[in-house]
Protein backbone atom coordinates (compact mmCIF):
# COMPACT_ATOMS: atom_id res chain seq x y z
CA UNK A 1 0.00 0.00 0.00
CA UNK A 2 1.73 3.38 -1.02
CA UNK A 3 2.03 6.27 1.64
CA UNK A 4 -1.25 7.78 3.19
CA UNK A 5 -3.56 5.28 1.16
CA UNK A 6 -6.61 4.04 2.56
CA UNK A 7 -8.43 0.79 3.21
CA UNK A 8 -10.56 0.52 -0.03
CA UNK A 9 -14.12 1.65 0.50
CA UNK A 10 -15.82 -1.57 0.98
CA UNK A 11 -18.17 -2.32 -1.45
CA UNK A 12 -20.81 -3.47 0.96
CA UNK A 13 -20.41 -0.22 2.70
CA UNK A 14 -23.56 1.03 2.49
CA UNK A 15 -24.91 -2.61 4.10
CA UNK A 16 -24.63 -1.95 7.94
CA UNK A 17 -26.65 -5.32 8.75
CA UNK A 18 -23.95 -7.08 6.92
CA UNK A 19 -20.80 -6.68 8.99
CA UNK A 20 -19.33 -10.10 8.65
CA UNK A 21 -19.49 -9.48 4.91
CA UNK A 22 -18.20 -6.11 4.93
CA UNK A 23 -14.88 -7.86 6.98
CA UNK A 24 -14.30 -10.22 4.54
CA UNK A 25 -14.55 -7.78 1.47
CA UNK A 26 -12.19 -5.56 3.55
CA UNK A 27 -9.77 -8.81 4.25
CA UNK A 28 -10.42 -9.67 0.37
CA UNK A 29 -9.89 -6.58 -1.34
CA UNK A 30 -6.75 -5.08 1.59
CA UNK A 31 -5.00 -3.41 -0.50
CA UNK A 32 -1.37 -4.30 -2.13
CA UNK A 33 1.26 -2.65 -4.33
CA UNK A 34 0.88 -2.16 -7.69
CA UNK A 35 4.00 -4.25 -8.52
CA UNK A 36 3.71 -6.87 -6.11
CA UNK A 37 1.03 -8.35 -8.74
CA UNK A 38 3.31 -7.45 -11.48
CA UNK A 39 6.28 -9.50 -10.47
CA UNK A 40 3.98 -12.56 -10.18
CA UNK A 41 2.44 -11.56 -14.17
CA UNK A 42 6.21 -11.24 -14.49
CA UNK A 43 7.37 -14.83 -12.59
CA UNK A 44 4.20 -16.93 -14.24
CA UNK A 45 4.73 -15.49 -17.45
CA UNK A 46 8.56 -16.34 -18.15
CA UNK A 47 7.83 -19.77 -16.13
CA UNK A 48 5.36 -20.81 -18.29
CA UNK A 49 7.15 -19.13 -21.77
CA UNK A 50 10.04 -21.46 -20.99
CA UNK A 51 8.40 -24.00 -20.12
CA UNK A 52 6.33 -24.19 -22.95
CA UNK A 53 9.74 -23.08 -25.21
CA UNK A 54 11.17 -26.42 -23.60
CA UNK A 55 8.29 -28.65 -24.37
CA UNK A 56 8.14 -27.67 -28.27
CA UNK A 57 9.80 -30.80 -29.28
CA UNK A 58 7.30 -32.73 -27.25
CA UNK A 59 4.40 -30.91 -29.10
CA UNK A 60 6.26 -31.80 -32.37
CA UNK A 61 6.67 -35.50 -31.86
CA UNK A 62 3.21 -35.97 -30.63
CA UNK A 63 1.68 -34.77 -34.08
CA UNK A 64 3.65 -37.73 -35.20
CA UNK A 65 1.86 -40.06 -33.03
CA UNK A 66 -0.44 -42.68 -34.58
CA UNK A 67 -3.93 -40.81 -33.95
CA UNK A 68 -6.02 -43.73 -32.65
CA UNK A 69 -3.70 -42.63 -29.63
CA UNK A 70 -5.61 -39.40 -29.10
CA UNK A 71 -7.73 -39.11 -26.46
CA UNK A 72 -8.48 -35.31 -26.33
CA UNK A 73 -8.71 -33.43 -22.98
CA UNK A 74 -9.20 -29.72 -21.57
CA UNK A 75 -10.06 -27.27 -24.35
CA UNK A 76 -9.82 -30.22 -27.31
CA UNK A 77 -12.80 -32.39 -26.19
CA UNK A 78 -15.00 -31.43 -28.72
CA UNK A 79 -11.79 -33.03 -31.32
CA UNK A 80 -12.45 -35.94 -32.70
CA UNK A 81 -8.66 -36.36 -34.44
CA UNK A 82 -5.87 -34.71 -33.27
CA UNK A 83 -5.01 -30.91 -35.00
CA UNK A 84 -3.17 -30.54 -38.53
CA UNK A 85 0.48 -30.40 -37.59
CA UNK A 86 1.08 -27.21 -39.28
CA UNK A 87 -1.76 -25.62 -37.25
CA UNK A 88 0.02 -27.06 -34.17
CA UNK A 89 3.67 -25.31 -35.57
CA UNK A 90 1.73 -21.69 -35.85
CA UNK A 91 -0.11 -21.80 -32.27
CA UNK A 92 3.06 -22.83 -30.57
CA UNK A 93 4.85 -20.04 -32.78
CA UNK A 94 2.00 -17.54 -31.64
CA UNK A 95 1.78 -18.46 -27.64
CA UNK A 96 5.47 -18.19 -27.73
CA UNK A 97 4.99 -14.77 -28.45
CA UNK A 98 2.10 -14.42 -26.31
CA UNK A 99 3.97 -15.70 -23.74
CA UNK A 100 6.49 -13.04 -24.75
CA UNK A 101 3.99 -9.93 -24.24
CA UNK A 102 2.36 -11.48 -21.14
CA UNK A 103 5.79 -11.19 -19.25
CA UNK A 104 6.55 -7.95 -20.69
CA UNK A 105 2.99 -7.08 -20.42
CA UNK A 106 2.31 -5.68 -24.13
CA UNK A 107 -0.70 -4.61 -25.01
CA UNK A 108 -2.29 -6.64 -21.82
CA UNK A 109 -6.01 -6.22 -21.80
CA UNK A 110 -5.96 -8.22 -25.43
CA UNK A 111 -2.71 -10.62 -25.39
CA UNK A 112 -2.87 -11.73 -22.01
CA UNK A 113 -6.43 -13.59 -22.51
CA UNK A 114 -5.18 -14.80 -25.95
CA UNK A 115 -2.13 -16.09 -24.37
CA UNK A 116 -4.02 -17.76 -21.62
CA UNK A 117 -6.34 -19.29 -24.19
CA UNK A 118 -3.55 -20.81 -26.42
CA UNK A 119 -1.68 -21.78 -23.63
CA UNK A 120 -4.42 -23.72 -22.73
CA UNK A 121 -4.88 -25.02 -25.68
CA UNK A 122 -1.39 -26.40 -26.01
CA UNK A 123 -1.24 -27.88 -22.63
CA UNK A 124 -4.06 -29.49 -23.54
CA UNK A 125 -2.81 -31.22 -26.46
CA UNK A 126 -0.39 -32.42 -24.56
CA UNK A 127 -2.22 -34.12 -22.28
CA UNK A 128 -4.42 -35.22 -24.65
CA UNK A 129 -2.08 -38.98 -25.87
CA UNK A 130 -3.54 -40.86 -22.81
CA UNK A 131 -1.25 -39.70 -19.95
CA UNK A 132 -3.15 -36.64 -17.56
CA UNK A 133 0.60 -35.33 -16.57
CA UNK A 134 -0.71 -32.84 -12.78
CA UNK A 135 2.46 -30.23 -13.34
CA UNK A 136 1.31 -27.87 -15.37
CA UNK A 137 -2.44 -27.53 -14.04
CA UNK A 138 -1.53 -24.79 -11.40
CA UNK A 139 0.71 -22.74 -13.50
CA UNK A 140 -2.21 -22.77 -16.23
CA UNK A 141 -5.03 -21.53 -13.63
CA UNK A 142 -3.03 -18.86 -12.48
CA UNK A 143 -2.04 -17.55 -16.04
CA UNK A 144 -5.83 -17.67 -16.64
CA UNK A 145 -6.48 -15.75 -13.22
CA UNK A 146 -3.77 -13.31 -14.48
CA UNK A 147 -5.29 -12.42 -18.04
CA UNK A 148 -8.13 -10.92 -16.42
CA UNK A 149 -6.98 -9.02 -13.68
CA UNK A 150 -4.69 -5.96 -14.01
CA UNK A 151 -1.13 -7.62 -13.65
CA UNK A 152 0.13 -5.16 -16.49
CA UNK A 153 -0.15 -1.76 -14.28
CA UNK A 154 3.17 -1.49 -13.22
CA UNK A 155 6.82 -3.29 -14.61
CA UNK A 156 5.08 -3.35 -18.37
CA UNK A 157 5.51 -1.97 -21.24
CA UNK A 158 1.89 -0.39 -21.03
CA UNK A 159 3.06 1.11 -18.24
CA UNK A 160 5.74 2.75 -20.06
CA UNK A 161 4.34 3.58 -23.19
CA UNK A 162 1.53 5.12 -20.80
CA UNK A 163 -1.16 2.74 -22.33
CA UNK A 164 -1.86 1.92 -18.12
CA UNK A 165 -1.47 3.40 -15.08
CA UNK A 166 -1.18 2.29 -11.14
CA UNK A 167 -4.75 2.82 -9.87
CA UNK A 168 -5.71 2.34 -6.14
CA UNK A 169 -3.97 -0.92 -4.39
CA UNK A 170 -7.35 -1.82 -4.05
CA UNK A 171 -7.27 -3.41 -7.69
CA UNK A 172 -4.13 -5.26 -6.33
CA UNK A 173 -4.65 -6.55 -3.21
CA UNK A 174 -7.51 -9.63 -4.19
CA UNK A 175 -6.10 -11.22 -6.93
CA UNK A 176 -3.33 -11.94 -4.69
CA UNK A 177 -5.69 -13.24 -2.98
CA UNK A 178 -7.12 -15.23 -5.65
CA UNK A 179 -4.10 -17.06 -6.51
CA UNK A 180 -3.24 -17.73 -3.43
CA UNK A 181 -6.55 -19.57 -3.38
CA UNK A 182 -5.72 -21.32 -6.20
CA UNK A 183 -2.87 -22.87 -4.73
CA UNK A 184 -4.55 -23.72 -1.68
CA UNK A 185 -7.50 -25.59 -3.27
CA UNK A 186 -4.50 -27.51 -5.78
CA UNK A 187 -2.71 -28.86 -2.29
CA UNK A 188 -6.39 -29.28 -0.37
CA UNK A 189 -7.60 -30.90 -3.60
CA UNK A 190 -4.31 -33.43 -3.46
CA UNK A 191 -4.75 -34.15 -0.04
CA UNK A 192 -8.53 -35.39 -0.13
CA UNK A 193 -7.61 -37.56 -3.11
CA UNK A 194 -5.11 -39.28 -0.40
CA UNK A 195 -8.07 -39.52 1.92
CA UNK A 196 -10.81 -40.53 0.03
CA UNK A 197 -8.45 -42.94 -2.24
CA UNK A 198 -6.59 -44.59 0.07
CA UNK A 199 -8.07 -43.36 4.07
CA UNK A 200 -6.57 -43.14 6.74
CA UNK A 201 -4.10 -45.46 6.30
CA UNK A 202 -2.55 -43.65 3.68
CA UNK A 203 -1.11 -41.98 6.61
CA UNK A 204 0.84 -45.29 7.80
CA UNK A 205 3.00 -44.44 4.83
CA UNK A 206 2.70 -48.47 3.56
CA UNK A 207 0.56 -46.91 0.24
CA UNK A 208 3.16 -44.61 -0.65
CA UNK A 209 6.09 -47.44 -0.30
CA UNK A 210 4.47 -49.32 -2.58
CA UNK A 211 3.74 -46.51 -5.13
CA UNK A 212 6.79 -45.61 -4.74
CA UNK A 213 8.61 -49.44 -5.37
CA UNK A 214 5.76 -49.69 -8.37
CA UNK A 215 6.66 -46.78 -9.83
CA UNK A 216 9.95 -47.48 -9.87
CA UNK A 217 9.87 -50.90 -10.90
CA UNK A 218 7.80 -50.16 -14.26
CA UNK A 219 10.71 -47.23 -14.96
CA UNK A 220 13.46 -49.95 -14.79
CA UNK A 221 11.51 -52.47 -16.76
CA UNK A 222 10.53 -49.48 -19.48
CA UNK A 223 14.64 -48.90 -19.66
CA UNK A 224 14.14 -45.77 -18.19
CA UNK A 225 16.77 -44.94 -15.16
CA UNK A 226 15.52 -43.74 -11.50
CA UNK A 227 16.28 -41.54 -9.01
CA UNK A 228 19.85 -42.88 -7.23
CA UNK A 229 18.19 -42.12 -3.66
CA UNK A 230 15.08 -44.44 -4.96
CA UNK A 231 16.65 -47.51 -3.99
CA UNK A 232 18.08 -46.78 -0.86
CA UNK A 233 15.41 -44.76 0.49
CA UNK A 234 13.30 -48.18 -0.02
CA UNK A 235 15.20 -50.42 2.04
CA UNK A 236 14.13 -48.39 5.27
CA UNK A 237 10.43 -48.64 5.40
CA UNK A 238 10.17 -46.41 8.48
CA UNK A 239 10.99 -43.07 6.06
CA UNK A 240 7.47 -43.70 4.53
CA UNK A 241 5.56 -43.02 7.29
CA UNK A 242 6.85 -39.77 7.67
CA UNK A 243 6.68 -38.97 4.02
CA UNK A 244 3.05 -40.17 4.13
CA UNK A 245 2.21 -37.87 7.60
CA UNK A 246 4.02 -34.50 6.08
CA UNK A 247 2.75 -34.95 2.65
CA UNK A 248 -0.91 -35.43 4.68
CA UNK A 249 -0.05 -32.52 6.84
CA UNK A 250 1.39 -29.67 3.97
CA UNK A 251 -1.75 -30.97 1.60
CA UNK A 252 -4.51 -30.43 3.87
CA UNK A 253 -2.97 -28.20 6.03
CA UNK A 254 -2.89 -25.38 3.17
CA UNK A 255 -5.23 -23.21 4.03
CA UNK A 256 -3.11 -22.24 7.02
CA UNK A 257 -0.98 -20.10 3.67
CA UNK A 258 -4.27 -17.63 3.51
CA UNK A 259 -3.07 -16.09 6.67
CA UNK A 260 0.04 -14.12 6.84
CA UNK A 261 2.44 -14.85 9.25
CA UNK A 262 5.34 -17.26 10.24
CA UNK A 263 2.61 -19.87 9.71
CA UNK A 264 2.51 -19.29 6.12
CA UNK A 265 6.51 -19.38 5.74
CA UNK A 266 6.27 -22.57 7.34
CA UNK A 267 3.41 -23.52 5.26
CA UNK A 268 5.81 -22.61 1.77
CA UNK A 269 8.69 -24.04 2.94
CA UNK A 270 6.99 -27.43 3.78
CA UNK A 271 5.34 -27.59 0.57
CA UNK A 272 8.83 -26.82 -1.21
CA UNK A 273 10.21 -29.54 0.58
CA UNK A 274 7.35 -31.55 0.24
CA UNK A 275 8.11 -31.74 -4.01
CA UNK A 276 11.70 -31.76 -2.88
CA UNK A 277 11.69 -35.15 -1.77
CA UNK A 278 9.11 -35.90 -4.36
CA UNK A 279 12.24 -35.46 -6.86
CA UNK A 280 14.74 -37.52 -4.97
CA UNK A 281 12.53 -40.32 -4.13
CA UNK A 282 10.67 -40.72 -7.11
CA UNK A 283 12.45 -38.12 -9.74
CA UNK A 284 9.16 -36.73 -10.59
CA UNK A 285 10.32 -32.75 -10.99
CA UNK A 286 7.34 -30.44 -10.01
CA UNK A 287 9.27 -27.19 -11.47
CA UNK A 288 6.26 -25.07 -10.69
CA UNK A 289 6.54 -25.17 -7.00
CA UNK A 290 10.61 -26.34 -7.01
CA UNK A 291 11.35 -23.18 -8.57
CA UNK A 292 8.92 -20.97 -5.98
CA UNK A 293 6.99 -19.63 -8.51
CA UNK A 294 3.69 -21.25 -8.00
CA UNK A 295 3.78 -19.55 -4.23
CA UNK A 296 5.35 -15.91 -5.70
CA UNK A 297 1.67 -14.83 -5.01
CA UNK A 298 2.48 -15.24 -1.13
CA UNK A 299 5.50 -12.81 -1.53
CA UNK A 300 5.91 -9.45 -1.54
CA UNK A 301 8.00 -9.70 -4.25
CA UNK A 302 8.86 -6.26 -4.99
CA UNK A 303 10.56 -5.86 -1.54
CA UNK A 304 12.95 -8.77 -2.98
CA UNK A 305 13.30 -7.72 -6.75
CA UNK A 306 12.99 -3.65 -6.46
CA UNK A 307 16.79 -3.27 -5.26
CA UNK A 308 18.11 -5.18 -8.35
CA UNK A 309 15.85 -2.98 -10.90
CA UNK A 310 17.17 0.19 -12.16
CA UNK A 311 14.72 3.26 -11.20
CA UNK A 312 13.58 3.75 -14.44
CA UNK A 313 12.40 0.48 -14.76
CA UNK A 314 10.37 0.24 -11.70
CA UNK A 315 7.24 0.91 -13.81
CA UNK B 1 -25.65 7.11 -9.75
CA UNK B 2 -22.69 6.40 -12.38
CA UNK B 3 -20.91 5.72 -9.16
CA UNK B 4 -23.13 3.13 -7.78
CA UNK B 5 -23.51 1.48 -10.85
CA UNK B 6 -19.35 1.17 -11.22
CA UNK B 7 -19.62 0.15 -7.75
CA UNK B 8 -21.86 -2.75 -8.34
CA UNK B 9 -19.92 -3.96 -11.52
CA UNK B 10 -17.06 -4.06 -9.71
CA UNK B 11 -18.18 -5.42 -6.90
CA UNK B 12 -19.78 -8.92 -9.25
CA UNK B 13 -16.54 -8.45 -11.01
CA UNK B 14 -14.45 -9.24 -8.07
CA UNK B 15 -16.39 -11.65 -6.56
CA UNK B 16 -17.60 -13.48 -10.02
CA UNK B 17 -14.10 -14.39 -10.42
CA UNK B 18 -12.93 -14.79 -6.66
CA UNK B 19 -15.84 -17.69 -6.16
CA UNK B 20 -15.83 -19.13 -9.43
CA UNK B 21 -12.22 -20.28 -9.94
CA UNK B 22 -12.23 -22.07 -6.90
CA UNK B 23 -15.23 -23.44 -7.67
CA UNK B 24 -14.41 -24.57 -10.69
CA UNK B 25 -11.02 -25.80 -9.03
CA UNK B 26 -13.43 -27.70 -6.47
CA UNK B 27 -16.23 -28.90 -9.61
CA UNK B 28 -14.04 -32.54 -10.09
CA UNK B 29 -14.46 -33.92 -6.43
CA UNK B 30 -17.81 -32.42 -6.28
CA UNK B 31 -19.77 -34.63 -9.40
CA UNK B 32 -20.75 -38.21 -7.88
CA UNK B 33 -18.33 -40.01 -9.58
CA UNK B 34 -14.91 -37.52 -9.07
CA UNK B 35 -13.58 -37.15 -12.91
CA UNK B 36 -9.97 -36.26 -13.63
CA UNK B 37 -9.31 -33.97 -16.16
CA UNK B 38 -7.18 -30.97 -17.16
CA UNK B 39 -6.34 -28.09 -16.46
CA UNK B 40 -9.26 -29.39 -13.75
CA UNK B 41 -8.31 -32.09 -11.57
CA UNK B 42 -9.28 -34.23 -8.20
CA UNK B 43 -4.89 -34.65 -8.28
CA UNK B 44 -5.71 -38.77 -8.08
CA UNK B 45 -1.67 -39.74 -8.45
CA UNK B 46 -0.54 -42.20 -5.63
CA UNK B 47 -3.78 -41.42 -3.78
CA UNK B 48 -4.68 -45.44 -4.08
CA UNK B 49 -4.06 -48.05 -1.24
CA UNK B 50 -2.08 -49.94 -3.37
CA UNK B 51 -0.83 -53.49 -2.08
CA UNK B 52 2.96 -54.86 -2.77
CA UNK B 53 2.18 -56.70 -6.39
CA UNK B 54 2.78 -54.63 -9.16
CA UNK B 55 2.33 -55.83 -12.54
CA UNK B 56 4.73 -54.07 -15.32
CA UNK B 57 3.79 -54.43 -18.99
CA UNK B 58 7.18 -54.17 -21.07
CA UNK B 59 8.86 -54.93 -24.51
CA UNK B 60 11.90 -56.65 -24.67
CA UNK B 61 13.99 -57.54 -27.37
CA UNK B 62 15.72 -60.71 -28.08
CA UNK B 63 19.53 -61.04 -28.73
CA UNK B 64 20.54 -63.62 -31.91
CA UNK B 65 21.77 -64.93 -28.88
CA UNK B 66 18.60 -65.72 -27.28
CA UNK B 67 19.35 -62.93 -24.18
CA UNK B 68 16.70 -60.80 -23.37
CA UNK B 69 17.51 -57.03 -23.24
CA UNK B 70 15.54 -53.91 -21.77
CA UNK B 71 14.53 -51.58 -24.32
CA UNK B 72 13.58 -47.60 -23.45
CA UNK B 73 11.14 -45.61 -23.83
CA UNK B 74 11.39 -43.53 -27.04
CA UNK B 75 11.15 -47.03 -28.68
CA UNK B 76 8.43 -48.43 -27.02
CA UNK B 77 6.48 -45.25 -27.19
CA UNK B 78 8.20 -43.31 -29.68
CA UNK B 79 8.90 -40.34 -26.70
CA UNK B 80 11.47 -40.48 -24.50
CA UNK B 81 8.79 -39.64 -21.46
CA UNK B 82 8.61 -43.12 -19.88
CA UNK B 83 4.32 -42.57 -19.10
CA UNK B 84 4.18 -42.48 -22.27
CA UNK B 85 5.50 -46.14 -22.82
CA UNK B 86 3.66 -47.16 -19.18
CA UNK B 87 0.12 -46.05 -20.65
CA UNK B 88 1.04 -46.94 -24.44
CA UNK B 89 1.96 -50.67 -23.14
CA UNK B 90 -0.96 -50.54 -20.86
CA UNK B 91 -3.58 -50.03 -23.22
CA UNK B 92 -2.11 -52.79 -25.71
CA UNK B 93 -2.61 -55.40 -23.63
CA UNK B 94 -5.37 -57.49 -25.90
CA UNK B 95 -4.03 -59.69 -28.63
CA UNK B 96 -4.74 -57.54 -31.61
CA UNK B 97 -2.96 -54.00 -29.87
CA UNK B 98 -0.22 -56.16 -28.46
CA UNK B 99 0.61 -57.39 -31.73
CA UNK B 100 0.08 -54.41 -33.33
CA UNK B 101 2.52 -52.26 -30.70
CA UNK B 102 4.87 -55.12 -30.80
CA UNK B 103 5.11 -54.81 -34.90
CA UNK B 104 5.38 -51.25 -34.57
CA UNK B 105 8.39 -51.29 -32.15
CA UNK B 106 9.93 -53.66 -34.36
CA UNK B 107 10.40 -51.45 -37.58
CA UNK B 108 11.62 -48.65 -35.31
CA UNK B 109 14.39 -51.19 -34.31
CA UNK B 110 14.36 -51.69 -38.10
CA UNK B 111 15.02 -47.98 -39.12
CA UNK B 112 17.32 -47.45 -36.28
CA UNK B 113 21.25 -48.44 -37.95
CA UNK B 114 22.59 -49.16 -34.61
CA UNK B 115 19.87 -51.67 -33.16
CA UNK B 116 18.92 -53.38 -36.39
CA UNK B 117 21.54 -56.02 -36.05
CA UNK B 118 20.99 -55.80 -32.53
CA UNK B 119 17.72 -57.71 -32.04
CA UNK B 120 16.02 -60.96 -34.00
CA UNK B 121 12.85 -60.51 -32.00
CA UNK B 122 10.59 -58.71 -29.58
CA UNK B 123 8.12 -59.94 -26.36
CA UNK B 124 5.68 -58.19 -24.95
CA UNK B 125 4.75 -59.58 -21.74
CA UNK B 126 3.22 -58.72 -18.10
CA UNK B 127 5.66 -59.76 -15.32
CA UNK B 128 4.17 -59.42 -11.83
CA UNK B 129 6.19 -59.10 -8.93
CA UNK B 130 6.43 -57.70 -5.32
CA UNK B 131 7.50 -54.40 -5.71
CA UNK B 132 8.70 -52.99 -2.38
CA UNK B 133 10.53 -56.52 -2.28
CA UNK B 134 12.74 -56.39 -5.61
CA UNK B 135 14.35 -53.58 -3.99
CA UNK B 136 15.54 -55.56 -1.10
CA UNK B 137 16.75 -58.02 -3.40
CA UNK B 138 14.17 -59.94 -4.62
CA UNK B 139 14.83 -58.84 -8.23
CA UNK B 140 12.98 -62.18 -10.89
CA UNK B 141 9.47 -62.02 -11.42
CA UNK B 142 7.10 -64.00 -9.97
CA UNK B 143 4.65 -64.18 -13.08
CA UNK B 144 5.16 -63.53 -16.44
CA UNK B 145 2.84 -63.60 -18.93
CA UNK B 146 3.72 -63.30 -22.73
CA UNK B 147 0.67 -61.36 -24.92
CA UNK B 148 2.24 -61.34 -28.20
CA UNK B 149 5.91 -62.18 -29.79
CA UNK B 150 7.13 -60.41 -33.21
CA UNK B 151 10.23 -60.41 -35.62
CA UNK B 152 12.27 -57.56 -36.63
CA UNK B 153 12.43 -56.99 -39.87
CA UNK B 154 15.66 -57.38 -41.99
Amino acid sequence: MRAGEKSPQNALGDLGALSPLRSVDAWWRAPAPARRLAWVRVAVGLYTTLLLFGHVPALLRRSGFDPSRFAPVGLLTPLGAPPDPLALILITAFTLLGGLAFTLGWRYRHSAPLYAFTLLALTSYLNSWGHLSHALNLAVIQVLVLSLVPAADALSLDRRAGRTREGKGARYGWPLRLLMLTVVVSYSLAGIAKLSNGGWAWAKGDAIRNNVAHDALRKLRLGASISPFTAPILRQPWIFSLFAAGTLAVELGAAIAMRPGKLRRAWILGAWAMHLGILATMGISFWYPLTGVAFASFVPMERLFDRFLPKAWRR
Amino acid sequence: MRNIRERAWECVWVYGLSLSVPLAMLSPVLRCEPVDGFPLTTYPMYSGAMGTTSRVHTILGITASGEQELLTPALIAGDPAVILAVRTTAAARSPERGLALCNTVAERIAADPDLRDRYVELLFLTERYNAPAYFLGAADPEAIKVHSRCPVPR
